[in-house]
């Protein structure tokens, strides 16, 4: 029986390349994301449990080692955000006109409208500034 | 030319092993569906998630915020209306299914593809109960009581 050997990446080939680093940091911040899901996931059970329940939830979420975490899940989320903002336009160019419109100008529009639907959020679920 | 005989030749059997596997394996029907889920929950998290971090996170222990903007009687007072608990829905479902089908292909690709039936179910198992869960605690609560929830 011929034995095939598929040809494999080299462990630690996102470390050679900024790129492939960035890369790799927005697959974290994917992850990230549905860790940051399951705390807000429990952050509804909590609610409906009580207030009790609610502020005793809202507490451990303000302890230094759980502060630190969010802090390192709200950076890599960021990363996420931004790198998958610039990838809209080149993974699949706005062909509305002759020429594809170039990727940085569908980056910043991107970054407009994450503005728009940020302070949108803000207002609507937070209850303004 | 390629006359010779038919019985020994090196590399058919590779070729006609993909072959047999390839007519063994089903038509990809999972896989589309989770890479939209994906794609889709991608673009929630981008534009929701992070405005979501800052203030319920990090605006009150940073003190931009008072404790009471983000307290139980601020939270109930917002939760009442049914946009804020769709987005609230839409985000975690999102997160979940993108989250979670990340974290299968990062494991992929870390060498467990023999554990995949495993990662697939522990993966999007998760992202379905936990989106049942959001569903629940968003709308469904009004018109069932779950005790174990």
């Amino acid at each position: 029986m011929a034995r095939m050997h598929p040809w494999k990446r080299p462990a630690g080939w996102w470390l050679r390349n900024p790129r492939y680093l960035l890369f790799q940091a927005r697959e974290v911040g994917g992850v990230l994301s549905a860790l940051y899901g399951l705390v807000l996931l429990y952050e509804l059970r909590q609610y409906h449990r009580g207030e009790d329940a609610f502020a005793w939830f809202q507490g451990i979420l303000t302890t230094p080692p759980v502060l630190i975490l969010t802090l390192v899940v709200f950076a890599f989320v960021l990363v996420h955000a931004v790198t998958w903002f610039m990838l809209i336009g080149k993974a699949q160019p706005v062909a509305l006109t002759k020429k594809p419109i170039p990727w940085e100008r569908a980056f910043a529009g991107n970054l407009v409208l994450w503005a728009v639907v940020s302070a949108a959020v803000l207002y609507i679920v937070f209850g303004g500034l | 030319m390629a006359g010779g005989s038919a019985e020994w030749g090196p590399g058919r059997e590779a070729v006609r092993a993909g072959a047999e596997r390839l007519q063994e394996e089903r038509e990809a029907v999972l896989e589309p569906i989770v890479w939209g889920l994906f794609s889709l929950g991608g673009f929630i998290t981008a534009f929701l998630l992070p405005v979501t971090i800052f203030f319920l996170s990090l605006a009150v222990p940073f003190g931009l915020w008072p404790a009471d903007r983000i307290a139980y009687g601020a939270f109930a007072a917002r939760f009442a209306d049914p946009l804020v608990r769709l987005f609230f829905l839409v985000l975690i479902g999102g997160s979940l299914f993108h989250g979670m089908h990340r974290l299968r292909h990062i494991l992929l690709d870390a060498g467990l593809k023999r554990a995949d039936p495993l990662l697939i179910a522990l993966c999007y198992g998760l992202a379905v109960l936990g989106s049942l869960a959001a569903l629940y605690y968003t709308f469904g609560f009004e018109f069932v009581r779950l005790p174990f929830l």
